[in-house]
């Protein structure tokens, strides 16, 4: 069940399905790599609903409560993996596992990158 | 030609500007150093290029002033260095892109290599050349690896050939190129992270930032009186004062060249910190009095710059910084304005809005004392013993938050939330931390120095033309009136429109009580920003604001002078 970024416990993971704020929000965070179909975990909270932080690609970011309480997200199922969507191969739809063999790096396509243009972000789901 | 650096905030591209023209700018870890582009040169093939260090943007719609800077200069760069954080490649690469649809050359440096190596993050560099289509080179700025060989390849920068279909998200396209170039070791936390974090922990976190900000608060204070009493003015005294002594015997010990040069005479011996002439007074204060305690508190800051400290204390504050009308990382402003005023003023650029670099440019001015004028504070006022010192501060900060609080409510406009991404912790690396500290001790003695003369000669002008006589006479009411000071300590004002530190020096022949001197650090800290800082609060405010912080200025000194002034006398506290 979706909730927000607030109510997700120190430590939890989850996959961010939309924003609940104006266009203006979910723009800068965007920019900054916060965006629908990433795998985000909680690092902690400050108390009178100070920023909450949050980590992604293993990277922190503090975000203010209140734009943190319009992130929502879909709690990650424990155990299976880790649930890191931000490694989606487009062109696949598919997940990439982490024991995938370092084969992959083999795939040099030529620049164009017309393949990836009828790929499915993994959030619509 | 003309060279651009660009890339997201914290990513290296101040480090990698200083390696690449030889010209250091400061590098900090957390996102905002630069805010206003910086040029420089370098030689490539014979031919002499210029480098430009652009502010840290995360895409091409600017969210603050800094980014603008950035947005702006991208018309008139030639080739672009696109610097990407190598352990952060997809949310880097999302300006890239951007960047790639300008139709400029572009190379890719892959900076902080080292740390992506150290993380067991795998990179396909000829993958990701294909790709995009534009030359990539991995670097580490730190170290100068890679940078000979970026310099090499620069040559060949070349608009890229990454079609966006269109009507497609950016980001499914770096999701594919991600996807095909790098993978990233899965791990969670591990116990140095976990102990990092303890930091930005609610209870865990304020005890260590208390516990930071006290430890380097006695470290300046400790230090930099050590190496005022016991090196500085023990060189003063071997070495400078038998010049002194065979200057003045020379000059006959009086007149005006005498005054001048040395200065009175206090009981018929020289007195640097008294006698106020221009080879006294005028070196011993901005080289004894001063600097040990610049060295040390800039020894101390670019620690916990470097070390990434400042962004979490952001966090810690922030809270506290919304009822001010500002937010967390407003807390990087205030820590630079601690040293000075000028590059605090400065760094409010990475502030959203308006009302935010108002607030933050006006509590700056009035209740951020420099460093300088500290050391003069603690230097006169230390003598007393400790508790002079703890009303000075206790007042200063309290008037911080007040202000701040007042402001937030008659300023019109917004305070958005805090949006910062939080830097890794980093080892300090020695050789760019000395560099640092000899960069900004080589900025205040080439800034400071020729002021604190000026101001020291001006002094004597004043006194000798018998003006400060004359302005004596006249606001004496107000002065003694109001803050129970001598009359002469107009004086100390009127410099304090030039120097601060000279104007509080000013203070110590006057024979003050105790109350007197804690009125008038106080008054002085308030009063008036020196000449400096006010040329860049006319810089980033505008003449409009500027003029409505000048006059919350004059309300607010009457207020809280006039206030210690009554509150200390009738309390009897000394
Ligand atoms: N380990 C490592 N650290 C680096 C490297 N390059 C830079 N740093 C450090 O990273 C931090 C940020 O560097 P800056 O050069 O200030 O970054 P910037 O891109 O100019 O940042 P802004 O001016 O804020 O946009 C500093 O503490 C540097 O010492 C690198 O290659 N490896
Ligand atoms: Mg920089």
């Amino acid at each position: 069940m979706p909730k927000s970024l607030i109510d997700l416990k120190k430590e939890e993971k989850g996959v961010i399905i939309s924003f609940n704020g104006g266009k203006e929000m979910s723009k800068r965070l965007m920019d900054m790599g916060i965006r629908t179909g990433k795998t985000i975990s909680r690092v902690s909270s400050q108390i009178l609903r100070g920023p909450v932080i949050l980590s992604i690609d293993g990277r922190q970011t503090a975000v203010g409560w209140g734009m943190a309480s319009r992130v929502m997200v879909e709690p990650a199922r424990n155990g299976r993996g880790s649930g890191n969507s931000e490694y989606v191969d487009l062109k696949s739809g598919v997940s990439r596992d982490s024991t995938e063999s370092r084969e992959s790096f083999e795939l040099r396509e030529s620049g164009d990158s017309t393949d990836s243009g009828n790929s499915r972000d993994s959030d619509d789901s | 030609m003309r060279v651009l650096l660009m890339g997201n905030p914290n990513v290296g591209k101040s480090a990698v500007f200083s390696r690449l023209t030889g010209t250091h700018v400061l590098a900090s870890n957390y996102p905002g150093t630069t805010v206003e582009y910086v040029r420089g040169s370098m030689k490539l093939a014979d031919q002499t290029v210029e480098v430009v260090d652009v502010p840290g943007a995360y895409s091409m719609e600017p969210s603050n002033r800094a980014e603008e800077v950035a947005v702006r200069m991208l018309a008139g760069g030639d080739v672009i260095i696109n610097v990407i954080d190598a352990a952060n490649l997809e949310r880097n690469l999302y300006l890239s892109l951007q960047l790639l649809q300008s139709g400029k050359p572009i190379i890719l440096a892959l900076n902080m290599w080292d740390e992506a190596l150290e993380q067991g993050i795998a990179t396909d560099t000829a993958a990701l050349e294909k790709l995009l289509g534009v030359p990539v080179v991995t670097t580490c700025a730190l170290t100068g690896d890679g940078l000979p060989l970026l310099k090499n390849r620069i040559a060949e920068a070349r608009p890229g050939h990454l079609a966006i279909p269109p009507g497609q998200d950016l980001w499914q396209t770096i999701s594919t190129v991600v996807g095909k170039t790098q993978k990233k070791p899965e791990k969670g936390p591990d116990f140095r992270q976990r102990l990092a974090d303890l930091t930005i922990q609610p209870i865990a976190g304020p005890v260590i930032a208390l516990l930071v900000l006290l430890l380097s608060f006695a470290f300046v204070a400790l230090l930099g009186d050590w190496l005022h009493e016991e090196v500085m003015a023990e060189l003063f005294e071997w070495l400078w004062m038998p010049v002194a002594v065979h200057i003045s015997g020379a000059l006959g010990q009086s007149g005006f060249m005498h005054d001048l040069l040395i200065g009175g005479l206090v009981d018929g011996t020289i007195d640097f910190e008294q006698s106020f002439g221009l080879i006294t007074t005028g070196l011993y204060i901005p080289l004894a009095l001063v600097m040990p305690f610049i060295f040390c508190f800039y020894l101390a800051l670019s620690l916990l710059e470097d070390i990434g400290y400042l962004p979490r204390l952001g966090v810690l504050v922030d809270t506290m910084m919304h009822r001010m009308g500002l937010h967390g990382l407003s807390i990087v402003p205030m820590m630079l304005g601690i040293g000075c005023n000028v590059p605090g003023a400065m760094a409010g650029r990475v502030l959203e809005t308006r009302k935010q670099r108002l607030i933050t440019a006006t509590l700056l001015a009035i209740a951020v004392p420099c460093m300088a004028q500290q050391a003069m504070v603690v230097g006169l006022l230390g003598r007393a013993g400790i508790a002079g010192l703890a009303i000075v501060y206790g007042t200063l900060f309290i008037l911080w938050v007040l202000l701040g609080m007042i402001l937030n409510f008659f300023f019109r406009g917004d305070t958005p939330e805090m949006l910062i991404e939080i830097p890794p912790y980093r080892r300090p690396y020695w050789k760019s931390l000395s560099k640092k500290v000899y960069m900004r001790m080589s900025g205040f003695t080439r800034s400071a120095l020729p002021y604190v003369l000026l101001g020291v000669f001006l002094v004597n002008m004043l006194y000798s033309l018998g003006i400060i006589a004359i302005m004596s006479r006249i606001f004496e009411p107000v002065i003694s009136g109001l803050f129970g000071l001598p009359g002469e300590a107009v004086g100390a004002l009127v410099i304090g429109f030039l120097r601060k530190d000279v104007a509080v020096g000013m203070l110590a022949p006057l024979g003050l009580d105790p109350v007197q001197l804690i009125v008038a650090s106080v008054v002085l800290v308030i009063y008036f920003p020196c000449a400096a800082t006010f040329v860049v609060m006319f810089k980033e405010l505008g003449l409009r604001d500027m003029f409505t912080a000048l006059m919350i200025m004059i309300v607010v000194v009457v207020v809280v002078g006039g206030g210690l002034n009554v509150l200390l006398r009738t309390t009897g506290l000394f």
